[in-house]
């Protein structure tokens, strides 16, 4: 009967109820949809991969010119001329100048000395490491703002076959299929020559459409028949496409010696290149964007599932408060304690279950949406959408611990004397701090010191308070935060650059126009690692790398690859370039969270590499005539390799993140309407304790405006202090989980907050506060002054 | 003797002041009987029910029920208001969620040797109310619930706190009624608090109290609650 | 000069008449205390002297304005400047010192000298004190002089002895006479307590939503 009489209670407190409902709904929505829909990209793509028969590891034929012995090649197709050159090339290659040694490099390319070494090798490797491997090419054509790549059908029978989602395959040459980007049973023209789109398909490996953020072209895929590929023109890459009969894939390509691939590689001193991490990474970002996303919802979702819990506790602990009278009574009548206390365990058991259903419906109707918008970024058909109770059964546990707290507060009133119980509480003891408050706002106006005491009445509620009003801020700073850092990693990329376009000319060039100009050469560190040695001068109009001079055999690094090698200023970095090394002193750190690069001065790399005057290939420039190559004249064109819009590489690199924002904006948005909630709740609390003092102010004949300053505002400083207070917390817990990502992703984040954003989230943290308060005012509005006149009708 | 005090004081203290709300009593009160303690506000009189009842603990002195102690210890415990006692408040503190049959059903699971549902709201006279909620009765009517919840229980001893304070005269007579009917019934001991001298005449025995000490302690012949002048 | 005249003020709720017929003057300076047990009807009249309530039918005239008629606004302010109200659990705030307790009922309009009030109540030596220090009459002071502080027409007051003992009673009250001889407030006590209606000038006696004549 007692059950019952709380039960019926709940149709009083209809607003709490309500309120308590749905933060655990919703925070059981948000845990169980976002894991799902992981848990759905991730089935989607393991058995894609399986289906697709998707390569493990990627070898482009490698292009290892130190390596090579001159037993791999056969001399009777080397012209005689070159052949001398050729034999000091292989013994003794410093008496040979750059230029040289670029010749020989065509050479040796155009001969396949590499492609056939290559086939032994991994003919002989079969046995030992069981795997499959296949010869796949594609040739690279530009056009426009496009890479176009082109893959044979013929190669891609076994491994990484292509997904047909729409049309057919082609029957006869001049047939194409294409990625989904193009339109089917269109014709589309390549090198002046029509195809027809038969079909449209997802290749397996363009999962991630990756952009290279330096040429900044969107590499747009076609599958030709043999005849069809082999007769096009473009730069042809070759390689392997590997995989292993039994091997359990792994995200990134780390020198970790467990990994089989590594083993193959290592074991047998193959050389792979940045093809081989591109193509790896393009096939398992899908892979490492879940575990991205997993890490940053698992420390959301444990905030969020924390503050849900706390909050649900305050409250319930509240309405069991209010119910003092009730357990005197009980308690009078001779009810056993333990009774008495677990008739309140109907506040969490009714709100955790009708949460919980709210919640797994909602979550069951989101999965679908949210796995599709996941799955946009990446070429996946998605097939498969998971839903359990998994998740439902992680978090419904740490729930339990709602009526266990329940429990223990409400033994704690029952154990109270029933008589003290039942006393109305006007013998409030004033504690210490409110007397110091006091003192302290001696002088203060009235208004205040009303406040400030209404405020410190309970320490105890004042600190649940601010813990409240901590947690919400913490859900505002957080969302701030994370979304703060994609938008930073794109706008620090570019802060120093204040021009519209780089001009990449295709060789190296020596006149000189307005613009600033730079000699960028690719270099390696420790015979490995690629590094791009961009030479420039000291004065530069469109973009600022360090206020320092640069000197001969001096470098400026960019932050990624200080990170990487754990460098300092004034440390020693040896750098081959060509065929020499070279030892540059590290003077300056630039901004850049990708790629591998430092600055060095123009005049001395333009030497290094063999020229006598200054010589560049690259140009930065802000004339609008760069806006389009048809406004340049003919010889001009020539020269051009690319030119890149600095908005495209923006946006670009933007596009790249659109994923990881994906989620973040669904974070922010589920914070901030759990915040609202959770302060809707404080506003409720507040005019709910200080009810008799309202209906006391009203008879007085204070107006209710005037009240609501005075008792509404009762919290309002401590917003302040709180909010402040919340950031440095936040940024801790954001640092760590920035770490774990930070180990999965080749990049550094910087974990900050700006002033401006700090202002955003106070502004949005009152401006939700004083919404709930006005949400809340016709509550007060409405409390009969009766109260206190105990009108006993 | 049923119930016996024996040097029954209890000491207040608040922020260092000491305030002696009641000083040495010693009372005995017989089996069946209606004992009235009669007194103003501040007289001690409800403190000494709340410790007769044992609601609150005494400071000194020792309260003998069957001619066993009542220790501080029993305090804590709740069988002994489980399974003798009923109280009756002013205020009647019913369940408000609860309707009235509800509320009495409540108190009649708290005992075994329970009378019937029936019979009580009979004593009572609430027959017609049984399916209201608590807001949507008059005064008397709550507190005629109070007493129908405290004694289906079947108490040995009914304790009542002003259980007409809040009533008109009508109301308070009916409810006295009710109890005087109660004890005939039954055989329930009654022990009721009061500040209204008209209501004392209903009592087997009248005890007066004032500035926490017993001032006279008489025998009374019972009066008919609705014949008795009300205050 | 009528402070309140209540012509033929009858209040229902529902079926039930809490008030019926009630015809009523109070002069300016009156000390009276209206009488009734419970259920009779004397919280419907304080709420319909506060215009809290209206009333079902009749007109109720302060200072010659019906309030009845009046809006909202205009009551607060008669409420603000014109009504002090001595309620039965005294309501000071808990966190507040008797002082500022005190300054919370100050309109700063025409309010009376604090220092004279205070010597008058007798409650210098508490100023410093909070309310759960002060014993149940000195609470009483306190919520006396909080309606005292703005110099209203009328003091009202809702059982304000229930919780006090006999002697603590009496001294509120002569206080109250005190207040009312040397002030001229007005004031209106509503209680049951028999003893209080001594020491007014008019005692009214309510019973059953009736002025009892007798």
């Amino acid at each position: 009967m007692l059950f019952i009489s709380v039960l019926k209670s709940l149709k009083d407190r209809k607003l709490i109820i309500i309120i308590l409902i749905m933060i655990i709904s919703l925070t059981i929505t948000i845990y169980n949809t976002l894991n799902l829909s992981f848990d759905s990209l991730e089935k989607t793509y393991n058995d894609y991969l399986e289906k697709q028969n998707v390569e493990h590891v990627y070898l482009s034929v490698n292009n290892n010119y130190n390596d090579l012995k001159y037993q791999d090649i056969d001399f009777s197709l080397v012209d005689t001329s070159l052949k001398k050159t050729l034999l000091n090339f292989l013994y003794n290659p410093n008496t040979l100048s750059y230029f040289e040694v670029e010749d020989i490099k065509k050479l040796l390319d155009k001969m396949d000395v590499f492609k056939t070494k290559q086939i032994a090798i991994l003919k002989s490797l079969q046995a030992k490491y069981h795997f499959t491997y296949e010869l796949q090419q594609n040739k690279i054509i530009k056009q426009k703002k496009n890479n176009l790549i082109l893959f044979n059908l013929k190669e891609n029978k076994n491994i990484n076959k292509p997904k047909l989602i729409k049309g057919r395959w082609p029957k006869e040459n001049g047939e194409i299929v294409a990625d989904k980007s193009f339109k089917i049973n269109s014709t589309y023209l390549i090198n002046q020559k029509k195809y027809k789109i038969v079909g449209i398909i997802y290749s397996p490996v363009y999962i991630y459409p990756m952009i290279n953020v330096l040429n900044s072209l969107e590499d747009r895929v076609i599958y030709l028949t043999n005849d069809d590929f082999n007769l096009i023109t473009g730069i042809l890459n070759s390689g392997f496409a590997i995989k292993f009969d039994n091997y359990k894939r792994k995200m990134d390509f780390n020198e970790d010696n467990n990994d089989i691939r590594i083993k193959l590689l290592k074991e047998n001193n193959i050389d792979y290149n940045i093809d081989t991490i591109t193509r790896t990474n393009r096939v398992n970002y899908l892979k490492q964007e879940i575990e991205n996303n997993r890490v940053l919802a698992k420390y959301f979702l444990t905030l969020l599932l924390g503050i849900s819990i706390f909050i649900n506790f305050i409250m319930i602990k509240k309405i069991i408060d209010s119910e003092k009278n009730e357990i005197g009574n009980e308690k009078a009548l001779g009810f056993s304690k333990i009774y008495i206390a677990s008739s309140y365990l109907v506040y969490p058991i009714v709100t955790i279950i009708l949460g919980s259903i709210i919640g797994l419906i909602v979550s069951s109707l989101l999965v679908v949406p949210f796995t599709n918008l996941y799955g946009i970024g990446f070429n996946i058909p998605i097939t498969n959408y998971v839903f359990n109770f998994n998740y439902f059964k992680q978090i419904i546990k740490f729930y339990l611990l709602l009526p266990l707290f329940t429990m223990i507060i409400s033994f704690y009133l029952v154990r109270k004397k029933s008589l003290s119980l039942l006393k109305e509480g006007s013998n409030i003891k004033v504690n210490i701090l409110t007397k110091i408050i006091n003192r302290i706002f001696y002088l203060f106006p009235f208004d205040y010191k009303f406040k400030l005491s209404l405020a410190f009445r309970s320490l105890g509620k004042l600190i649940v308070i601010i813990f409240i009003i901590l947690g919400a801020s913490l859900l505002i700073v957080f969302s701030l935060i994370i979304s703060n850092l994609f938008n930073q990693i794109v706008d620090s990329s570019f802060e120093n650059m204040k021009f519209k376009y780089l001009i990449i000319f295709n060789s190296s060039l020596t006149d000189s126009e307005d613009g600033d100009y730079l000699f960028n050469v690719t270099g390696s560190i420790k015979n490995k690692e690629e590094i791009n040695v961009i030479g420039i001068d000291n004065k530069t109009k469109y973009f600022k790398v360090t206020d320092k001079k640069i000197n001969q055999n001096e470098i400026v690094i960019n932050e990624n690859l200080k990170n990487k090698y754990n460098l300092k200023l004034d440390d020693y970095l040896i750098i081959k370039i060509g065929n020499r090394e070279y030892k540059y002193k590290i003077i300056d750190v630039t901004k850049g969270n990708t790629e591998i690069y430092g600055y060095v001065n123009r005049l001395d790399l333009s030497k290094k590499v063999g020229y006598k005057k200054i010589v560049y290939n690259e140009m930065y420039s802000n004339d609008n005539k760069y806006m389009s190559m048809d406004n340049l004249p003919l010889t001009k064109q020539d020269k051009i390799s690319t030119i890149l819009n600095i908005n495209d590489l923006k946006n670009n690199l933007k596009k790249q993140m659109k994923n990881l924002t994906a989620s973040i904006y669904f974070i922010t948005i589920f914070s901030l309407l759990i915040t609202f909630l959770v302060i809707v709740v404080i506003a409720y609390v507040i005019i709910d304790e200080n009810k008799t003092n309202i209906a006391l102010l009203k008879i007085m004949g204070y107006s209710d405006k005037k009240i609501s300053k005075l008792v509404l505002n009762i919290y309002t400083p401590f917003i302040f202090i709180t909010y402040f207070i919340s950031i440095p917390i936040i940024k801790e817990i954001i640092k760590l989980v920035i770490n774990d990502i930070e180990k999965q992703l080749d990049m550094v984040f910087l974990v900050t907050i700006s002033i401006p954003q700090i202002i955003l989230g106070l502004i949005i943290l009152l401006g939700i506060y004083f919404l709930a308060i006005r949400l809340n005012k016709s509550k007060l509005e409405k409390i009969p002054l009766e109260i206190i006149l105990k009108e006993s009708r | 003797m049923f119930l016996k005090t024996v040097d029954l004081t209890k000491i207040y203290k608040n922020d260092k002041i000491k305030n002696v709300v009641l000083k040495d009593i010693n009372l005995e009160i017989k089996k069946g009987q209606i004992v009235v303690i009669l007194g103003p506000s501040g007289s001690g009189k409800s403190t000494l029910l709340n410790m007769l009842s044992s609601l609150d603990k005494k400071s000194k002195g020792y309260i003998f029920y069957d001619g066993k102690i009542i220790s501080n210890l029993d305090f804590l415990k709740t069988r002994f208001r489980k399974n003798k006692v009923g109280f009756v408040f002013q205020d009647c503190y019913l369940l408000k969620h609860l309707t009235v049959l509800e509320n009495i059903i409540l108190a009649k699971r708290l005992s075994k040797n329970s009378f019937s549902c029936d019979e009580v709201i009979e004593m009572v006279n609430l027959k017609d109310k049984l399916n209201l909620y608590p807001h949507q009765l008059s005064g008397g009517e709550r507190s005629r619930v109070s007493i129908a919840r405290a004694i289906i229980k079947n108490p040995e001893i009914l304790f009542c706190d002003e259980p007409t304070g809040a009533l008109d005269e009508e109301n308070g007579k009916k409810v006295l009624a009710s109890l005087v009917n109660i004890n005939k019934m039954k055989k329930t001991t009654i022990i009721i608090v009061t500040h209204n001298q008209g209501i004392a005449l209903i009592g087997d025995r009248i005890i007066s109290m004032k500035d926490g000490q017993i001032i006279s302690n008489r025998k009374n012949k019972r009066k008919n609650p609705l014949e008795i002048n009300w205050g | 000069m009528d402070l309140y005249k209540l012509e033929n003020v009858s209040k229902a709720y529902g079926n039930f008449y809490a008030l019926k017929n009630i015809n009523l003057r109070i002069k300016k300076g009156e000390f009276v205390v209206v009488l009734g047990p419970s259920g009779s009807g004397k919280s419907t009249l304080l709420n319909l002297l506060f215009g809290i309530t209206k009333p079902t039918n009749g007109n109720i005239w302060f200072n010659d304005k019906n309030i009845v008629t009046e809006n909202k606004e205009f009551l607060r302010k008669m409420r603000l400047n014109d009504i002090g109200f001595i309620n039965q659990d005294y309501n000071l705030i808990p966190t507040l010192n008797v002082f500022e307790n005190i300054e919370l009922g100050d309109n700063k309009k025409n309010s009376l000298k604090k220092e004279e009030l205070i010597n008058l109540l007798g409650l210098k030596k508490h100023l410093k004190k909070y309310p759960y220090q002060l014993s149940g009459g000195e609470k009483a002071l306190v919520c006396i002089l909080r309606a005292l502080i703005k110099n209203p027409q009328v003091l009202i007051g809702d059982e304000i002895t229930k919780p006090l003992d006999v002697n603590n009673s009496r001294h509120v009250l002569n206080i109250l006479k005190k207040i009312n001889q040397t002030y001229h407030t007005s004031i209106i006590i509503v209680t049951h307590d028999k003893f209080i209606a001594s020491l007014a000038s008019r005692v009214i006696y309510l019973k059953n939503g009736l002025i009892n004549t007798n």
